[in-house]
Formats: C-alpha cells, sequence, structure tokens
C-alpha cells in the first residue's frame, strides 16, 4: 500500500506546475552559482598568485642577509578554496591576510577586488541555495499536504480505504524528500561536470568524503523543513493559513535570526578596538622598560644602546627587548582570540535556528568560513616559529654573529646570505577534516532528531485529525 | 460602491489570521530590532562625542605646525537605524593632515573584522521580508479564490465596474498593510523617544515621513503584483505558488545576485593593485628624499633636542638646517600627496563605475530602488560616504591655506615651538638652557609646558553637512519614478487582465 500511495503522490507532484517551476528555477540558480563563483575562483586563485609571487621576490631579496630575512615583514595570504562552492562561510569578506616577521604578527586584512562601497550580499554558494532556495521548495511542496487534500475530500476517501495513517504521512514525507534530494544531488552532480569541463574539479583534490557529509547535511535540513511543512499543513485545516504561518517560520528562521548574529555578537561580548591594542602594547613595552633597576652598572644597563653589538649590555638587552616583544605576541593572540570568541559565541546562540546549525556543519565540513580564519591564523603562528627557528640554526652556525635575535637590532645575528630554497614558506594546507568530524556528526545528529520529533509530532497530530 | 466593496474586504483582511500573525511578527520583530539597534546608536553617539572630544584636546597641545593632525568624524545617524547602507562597512573617521589627501574612512569603532561573517540587520529588512509577504498574501487570491468560490461572477452581476472591484480591493489590501507599516514605526519611535532616551529632530521627522511614503510605494508593488497575478490564473494555489516564486526571485535572488553580475561585467581591481602603484610612488619620494640627506648632510657640530616629532631645544645651525630641510620636503610632500591621490581617484572612478552598473542590475527588482532611497535618506549611502570624503578633501584645502597664511612652511614653528626671535641665538644659550632644564630636574619630554602650543582657536574646524532632503530626492528621482511607475503600469495591467478575465 505505500508503493501504491508513494507512486500516486509522486505523479501528483511532478505533474503540478510548482514541481515544473522549481525544477526550472533550481536548475538555473545552480548554473548561476556555479558559473560565477567559477569566474570569481579563477581571478582569486589569479591574484592570490601574484601576491604570494611578490611575496616570494621580496623574500628572495632579502635572503642575501640572514638578518634581513628575519626582519622581512611578509604578506601572507589565505589561499581560496574550491571547497568554498559548497559553503563559503562568507570567506569573502573574512579577513584573508597578515603582516608578519618573526617578531609580530601585524592585524588582519582583508585584500581583495570586493567593491568597498557596496553593501555585502549573502554568497551565492551552495549552502546559500539550499538555506534560501531548496528549503523555501521543501515549504511549497509540503504546506497544503494535508489540508488541501482534507479541502478537497480526498483524505477522507483515502482513508475509508485500509490505509494506515503513517502510511499516508510517509508517503508525502518520502516523494517530496526524494524530489527535493534528487534535485540537490543532480545539480551537485551538474555543477561538479561543468567544474570539471572548465578544468577545477574538487573531486581531484580528495574531497569526496567531505562532500558526501556536506550532501547528508543539505538532505537532513531539507527533511526538517518538509517535516515542519507536514506539521503545519496536519495542525490547521485550510491550505492558506498553513502557508502564511510557514512563510513566517521561514522568514525567521531563515532571515531574520541568522541575521541577528552582529546584534547578538555586539551585546553579548566587547571586543577592544585596535586604538586599545596598541595602546597595551605602549604599556607592556614601558612597563618592561621602566622594570630595570635603577642602580644596574652603567655596563650591563639594557636600555642603553651603543651600536656595538658585542658591548657587555647587549645580551641583557636583548633579553629584555625578547620579553617586550613575547609580552606583546600574547596581547595580539588574546586580541585574536577574543575576536574569534565574539563571533563564535553568537553563532552557538543563532544555531536555534537549524539553518544556522547546517551553515556552520557545513563550513566546519569544507573547512571555510570561521572555521577557515581560525586554521590560517593558526598555520601562521607555526611558520612564524619554524621560520624563527630556522634562523636562529643559521644564526648558529656563523661564528662572527653575536647570536642575540631581538627585534630592535639587526646586527645581532648574522648577516651572512641564505639560501633562499631552504627558507621556510608560508602554506596554508587544507583543513583536517577528522578533527571537525565529531562536530559535523553531532549537528548531522540534531537535525536528524529534530527531523524525527517533528515528523512524529507530526504523525501525533495526523492521527487525531479530522478527516471529514 | 467602491466604499462598499473597501469596507468588505478591509473586514476580511483584518479578520484574517494571517493579517493578525503578520502584525504581530512584524511589530515583535521591529521592536526586538529597535531595542537593540537604538542600544548600538547611544553607544555610537558617545564613542563620537569622545572621539571629539579627544580630538580637540590634541588641538589643543600642538607644538608645531607640521603635527596638525585634524581627525573629522561622521556623526552617526539616528536613521540609520531603519536603514544600515553602507556606512558601517566603510566607516566615518577620516585623519586630515597635509601629507595625504583623504581617499577612505576608517571605522572609528573598529569592530570586530570577523563579524563580516554576519550580515547586517535594520528595520528596512523586516519591512523587506514580513511585510511584502503580506502584502501579496493579502491579494494572492482576491480574483482567483472569488472565482473559485463564485463569488465573483454574482458580485458583477449586480452591475458593479470591475474598476471599482479592482480599485476596491487594491485600496482595502493598501490599508491592510499600511496598518503594521504605521503601527511598527510608531513602536519603533515611541521606543527610541522614550526608553531609548534619543530625541528626534524635525528634519529627521520629514525624512521618516518620506520613508514610509517610500515604504508605501514599495509594498503596494507586492500588493499590486498579487492582484496582477490574481487576474492572470484561474486557481488560487497557482497565484500562491507563482506569487511566492516572484517573491524569491524579487526579494532574496535578485538583490544577492546582481552585485555579483555587476562585479563580473564591471571587473574591479585588486586593491593590492592600486596599493603596490603608491608604493611605487613612495619609494621614488623616498629615493629623492635619501639623494636630499646624501647632498646636505647633518651639520657638524651643534646640539639638537628632539622628541615627539618636535625640536625643544637646538643649536642655531641646525635649526636653519632643518628649516632647509623642510624647506625641500614639504613641497615634495605635498607633490607626492598629489600623486597618490590621482591613483586613488582612479580606483575610485572605477570603484563608482561598478556601483553604476550595480545599481542598474538592482532596478531588476524594486528592491533595488527602495534600498537605495532609504539609504540616502538615513544618510548612509555610498554618495553620503563620498561626499563625506570630498568634505574631508576641502577641509584639507583649508588647513593648507592656514598653513600658506601663517608662513608655517617656511618657519620655524613648522618643526619646533620657537619663532625665529624666540629660539636661542647661539651654541652656548643652548647649553645653558639645558641646564636650566636639568637643573630644575625636567626630562626632555617634560618641558612642554613651558611653551606656547599653536592657538587652536586659529586652526579651522570642520562641521559636517548633511545632504538636504531636496537634493536627495533630486538624485534619487530615478528610484522615485520607479516605484511610481511600476504601480501604475501593475495596475494598468492588472486593470487589462481583470477586464479580460472570464469570471464564470
Amino acid at each position: 500500500m505505500l508503493r501504491l500511495l508513494i507512486k500516486k503522490e509522486f505523479l501528483n507532484q511532478i505533474q503540478s506546475p510548482r514541481f515544473t517551476i522549481s525544477f526550472l528555477l533550481v536548475f538555473l540558480l545552480i548554473v548561476f552559482s556555479g558559473w560565477s563563483f567559477m569566474e570569481d575562483y579563477r581571478l582569486r586563485r589569479q591574484d592570490f598568485n601574484t601576491d604570494v609571487a611578490e611575496n616570494d621576490a621580496t623574500l628572495m631579496k632579502a635572503a642575501k642577509n640572514l638578518s634581513q630575512v628575519a626582519f622581512q615583514k611578509q604578506n601572507l595570504y589565505r589561499s581560496p578554496s574550491l571547497l568554498e562552492y559548497f559553503a563559503a562561510g562568507n570567506n569573502q569578506y573574512l579577513p584573508n591576510s597578515f603582516q608578519s616577521d618573526v617578531f609580530r604578527i601585524d592585524f588582519p586584512d582583508l585584500k581583495s577586488r570586493h567593491n568597498p562601497l557596496q553593501k555585502k550580499p549573502l554568497g551565492f554558494d551552495f549552502s546559500f541555495l539550499v538555506t534560501y532556495v531548496f528549503t523555501f521548495l521543501a515549504l511549497i511542496l509540503t504546506y497544503d499536504a494535508v489540508c488541501r487534500e482534507k479541502n478537497e475530500g480526498t483524505l477522507s476517501l483515502q482513508m475509508s480505504n485500509p490505509l494506515p495513517r503513517a502510511h499516508f504521512i510517509i508517503s508525502k514525507f518520502v516523494v517530496n524528500f526524494l524530489l527535493l534530494g534528487s534535485g540537490l544531488i543532480g545539480g551537485l552532480l551538474m555543477n561538479l561536470v561543468l567544474f570539471s569541463l572548465w578544468g577545477e574539479s574538487p573531486l581531484s583534490g580528495g574531497y569526496i568524503g567531505r562532500i558526501i557529509l556536506f550532501c547528508l547535511l543539505s538532505l537532513l535540513l531539507i527533511a526538517v523543513f518538509l517535516s515542519l511543512g507536514l506539521l503545519v499543513s496536519t495542525l490547521v485545516s485550510r491550505s492558506e493559513t498553513s502557508m502564511v504561518i510557514l512563510l513566517l517560520l521561514w522568514t525567521l528562521l531563515v532571515v531574520v535570526v541568522p541575521s541577528l548574529g552582529r546584534v547578538v555578537a555586539d551585546l553579548t561580548a566587547r571586543v577592544p578596538a585596535k586604538g586599545e591594542i596598541e595602546l597595551r602594547y605602549r604599556q607592556a613595552h614601558e612597563e618592561i622598560w621602566n622594570n630595570v633597576p635603577s642602580d644596574i652598572q652603567p655596563e650591563l644597563n639594557p636600555r642603553r644602546w651603543t651600536g656595538d653589538p658585542w658591548a657587555p649590555n647587549v645580551l641583557n638587552r636583548s633579553k629584555m627587548i625578547n620579553t617586550i616583544t613575547a609580552r606583546q605576541a600574547k596581547i595580539f593572540d588574546d586580541y585574536i582570540q577574543q575576536l574569534r570568541l565574539q563571533v563564535r559565541r553568537a553563532q552557538s546562540i543563532m544555531m536555534i535556528s537549524p539553518t544556522m546549525l547546517y551553515r556552520v556543519a557545513s563550513e566546519e565540513t569544507m573547512g571555510t568560513g570561521l572555521s577557515q580564519f581560525e586554521h590560517f591564523y593558526q598555520a601562521l603562528k607555526r611558520y612564524e616559529e619554524s621560520l624563527r627557528e630556522f634562523i636562529l640554526k643559521k644564526d648558529a652556525s656563523d661564528t662572527r654573529s653575536p647570536h642575540l635575535l631581538n627585534a630592535w637590532h639587526r646586527n645581532t645575528i648574522s648577516r651572512l646570505p641564505v639560501d633562499f630554497n631552504t627558507i621556510p614558506r608560508f602554506h596554508l594546507p587544507p583543513l583536517s577534516l577528522k578533527a571537525r568530524l565529531p562536530r559535523t556528526i553531532r549537528s548531522c545528529g540534531v537535525l536528524l532528531l529534530l527531523t524525527i520529533l517533528l515528523f512524529s509530532v507530526t504523525y501525533v497530530a495526523f492521527l487525531r485529525y479530522d478527516v471529514r | 460602491m467602491i466604499r462598499q466593496i473597501l469596507i468588505k474586504e478591509l473586514r476580511s483582511n483584518l479578520t484574517n489570521l494571517r493579517f493578525i500573525v503578520g502584525c504581530i511578527t512584524c511589530l515583535a520583530l521591529v521592536l526586538l530590532i529597535t531595542i537593540v539597534l537604538a542600544h548600538d546608536f547611544k553607544s555610537a553617539l558617545k564613542t563620537h562625542s569622545d572621539a571629539i572630544a579627544s580630538n580637540e584636546n590634541a588641538l589643543s597641545e600642538v607644538m608645531a605646525y607640521q603635527n596638525l593632525e585634524v581627525k573629522i568624524y561622521k556623526p552617526p545617524q539616528l536613521l540609520g537605524l531603519f536603514s544600515q547602507g553602507v556606512d558601517k562597512e566603510v566607516g566615518g573617521e577620516v585623519v586630515v593632515n597635509y601629507k595625504s589627501s583623504p581617499a577612505e574612512a576608517k571605522a572609528y569603532r573598529s569592530p570586530n573584522p570577523l563579524l563580516a561573517y554576519f550580515p547586517h540587520i535594520d528595520l528596512i529588512l523586516i519591512f523587506k521580508v514580513i511585510l511584502t509577504l503580506l502584502a501579496l498574501m493579502f491579494t494572492y487570491n482576491s480574483i482567483s479564490g472569488e472565482k473559485e468560490s463564485g463569488t465573483l461572477s454574482l458580485m458583477l452581476a449586480n452591475g458593479i465596474s470591475r474598476a471599482h472591484v479592482l480599485l476596491g480591493k487594491y485600496l482595502a489590501g493598501a490599508i491592510s498593510f499600511t496598518l503594521p507599516l504605521i503601527l511598527s514605526l510608531l513602536a519603533a519611535l515611541v521606543y527610541i523617544t522614550t526608553v531609548g532616551g534619543l530625541s528626534i529632530s524635525m528634519e529627521e521627522g520629514i525624512r521618516l515621513l518620506f520613508l514610509t511614503i517610500f515604504s508605501f510605494l514599495f509594498l503596494s508593488i507586492f500588493l499590486l503584483l498579487g492582484l496582477l497575478l490574481s487576474s492572470l490564473t484561474h486557481r488560487s494555489f497557482i497565484t500562491l505558488l507563482l506569487a511566492l516564486f516572484c517573491w524569491l526571485f524579487i526579494v532574496i535572488i535578485i538583490p544577492n545576485g546582481s552585485p555579483i553580475v555587476a562585479a563580473k561585467i564591471k571587473n574591479l581591481p585588486p586593491r593590492s593593485t592600486v596599493d603596490r602603484q603608491i608604493q611605487l610612488v613612495q619609494d621614488k619620494y623616498y629615493r629623492q628624499f635619501r639623494d636630499w640627506y646624501r647632498k646636505n648632510p647633518w651639520p657638524a657640530g651643534g646640539t639638537n633636542y628632539e622628541w615627539d616629532n618636535v625640536v625643544w631645544l637646538s643649536s642655531p645651525n641646525i635649526m636653519e638646517y632643518t628649516l632647509k630641510t623642510w624647506e625641500f620636503v614639504v613641497p615634495q610632500e605635498l607633490q607626492e600627496a598629489q600623486d597618490i591621490w590621482r591613483l586613488e581617484e582612479n580606483y575610485l572612478n572605477q570603484v563608482q563605475g561598478v556601483i553604476g552598473m550595480e545599481r542598474l542590475l538592482s532596478y531588476l527588482s524594486p528592491v533595488g530602488p527602495y534600498e537605495e532611497l532609504t539609504d540616502a535618506l538615513a544618510n548612509k549611502d555610498s554618495h553620503a560616504y563620498q561626499e563625506f570624503l570630498k568634505s574631508a578633501r576641502m577641509h584639507r584645502e583649508q588647513i593648507l591655506s592656514f598653513y600658506q597664511d601663517k608662513g608655517a612652511f617656511r618657519s620655524y614653528r613648522w618643526f619646533s615651538p620657537y619663532t625665529k626671535q624666540t629660539a636661542p641665538k647661539s651654541h652656548e644659550e643652548v647649553l645653558q638652557r639645558r641646564r636650566e632644564w636639568q637643573g630644575s630636574g625636567m626630562e626632555i619630554k617634560d618641558v612642554r609646558g613651558l611653551f606656547a602650543p599653536i592657538n587652536p582657536a586659529e586652526i579651522p574646524r570642520y562641521f559636517y553637512q548633511k545632504e538636504s532632503l531636496s537634493h536627495i530626492i533630486k538624485r534619487c528621482l530615478g528610484g522615485v519614478a520607479y516605484l511610481v511607475v511600476a504601480n501604475l503600469i501593475l495596475f494598468s495591467l492588472a486593470f487589462v487582465c481583470f477586464s479580460r478575465y472570464d469570471v464564470r
């Protein structure tokens, strides 16, 4: 009986004008999103390559002198990723570069082709289509699933047959889920083929596992909205009322709640301004500088600088400068953590909406958005550390060097040339999925639970439904 | 007869669940957002007044003309609660000095750059999303629904003209969506002026009135769209589907897709390209300065005490050398500022091209002109930002004229608190003064109190001038015309379709 019901429902839906319109809409939007992403990705990749080459060129010039390598302010960039097509996580608006030498990382910056005088539109990535279009279609396909059948009188006719009510609801859910699911998978496959034809395929990077997880998340979000549509359709007697309620719920869950994130972030935490951080740098500097005992012998006084790197006080001076630098690095690190936590907290609160939960989980899976920024910053710190180790190692082999690496004096370490090819270079590896898998699975679990819950309530409501 | 239809429709709309749910949702969201944004606005006001006070304080302590750096601020705009525009992205603080021509403004509250992760929210968003849906819901079944229920043929059998039916339904729908619109705006205003403790000027009130009129025209488009679609189809179910797909395109897809297409058509070069060109200019001038210093080495002998970019005490030969140096450097720096500005101007022109294309494409949906109008009324659009920068550049010109009038570039006052008359006349006098300072336990940084700063009353002041309402209307006449004409066209089309409609 269930098979027959599914077949009937399936034929009903594909013959309906909403299916034709939805199919056309989805097809057009998927092609548009694929095309716009690929165009944008190629430009960003080109800009990234130019910026990296420019940075390498300056580093190569600096390689004639080890101390210059240490003091060289490098521009380090986050590389664009093909996985941003699936869930960009507003990567296009997040900082994508840092300037850094071995002593200090400067404030993050965004370097892009983005028009600075433009309102920031939502990215047209696949997760946007799932969040805004597929969930909308899910409601359109189900808003009248039960109440319309009742209004037309077909529900009582069907129920007069020995048909379990569960089968009726399951058939509605399964057919709509299959239709939207096939649209989603089909659209995704179509774009993957298009990407391959354009010479860029995310599959070549071994990202199949991530893409499958992303599809699973997207299907679960669709399932949540299908269940919601069925539930409201079962609870009200008129399809028009059902549609009004669902549309309002949709605008709240999809448009309004995620937009409140910025406001919630501002209300829940305060982040210091750049000026305040610079003030803390100065305070740290002065505190350490003024902490030198007043009765210290002049030849050992770290505050003195005669220009002679072999003077007896230079060791103390180096220690003092390194303490200042380390304190300032700590201030900066705390600042970045505050920036990150402010957004993370707001994200967690906004996860009351399943669309936000889906968005965050998709970004975690694809390694984009805030996760990528965090990964970028961590990679940068590791790089700074490895470059420092490299410089210390090279410096140790120079017998004419005082071996006192610090942020203020270039002549207290070796000034011998280094082989450019041996200098560590910054590379941002893709974010490992393994570490993020538990969080993604947890999000999948929450979405699944929500679907089951909504579906169970729908079933109970339908059991008590007056079909006459 | 219109009156009767109007009353009947109005009664039906107002007692309907969709009206009650829509109205309550809209009101609740508007209040919630107003509470949060009013709090944010108050904190912005405080930051702004603190920044101005700090700038005034800095201006009263300028000891040498070259250190004169004026920070000018665009005040927070109360109507920004209704429409955030691009303002929050681009900032409202400009540093004006002789060395550079202002080309961009910083966000003086320097927000968390990671907050770009979330979209902006304002009251207009609620109108755009909730009230447009509500407007569609009022009319999507006004013709096809009445046909389905058989009441349409009965109504027309009574000799009522079709124009009257259509007009009655339109007016009833318009009043129905105007109620939540006005109620929401009033609720926001009441909160702002009472609990929020903010005052609204007459000028802002008039702007708000215009904002309400434009919102009405915008929402009316959706109402008429519902009427038109309802006159085109014979089943309300089909009308609803078409209306919702149209809504999705008009409110979500086109406003978010058009900037992407505009960026493809008018490709903006990466900002780093301009930064590289600027770097080349800076390098060129750096080489010139270096060459000058090589040819004109620091004079032998003499003493120089310099701190915080001010020469506090110096031997006459060094004072003369420094003056000579600045006489070379200042014209070069002014020229450098001019060269850099040309590059920035070129980039801004390209940005302007992209904005033009975005504007053109955004007109595919009424959301485009509506946002343009509301942003302009709130003084938060890209034009207001560029005008602010323009006024900053004019202020820089005033400061340069002030320098000219004072003969600042050729004076000791440019780099020190001395004039030719008050400066030490000999090396011995310098040493004597130094001994006196040391004798009274003063470090070089403590001597500031011994000198008079530049008279702050003489320094040109900046006053922010908001674009006038008449100018905004004139500038955005295209947007106003779009909303009016779209209403007229949709009503005419709906009338034509309804005239040919088979009511049986």
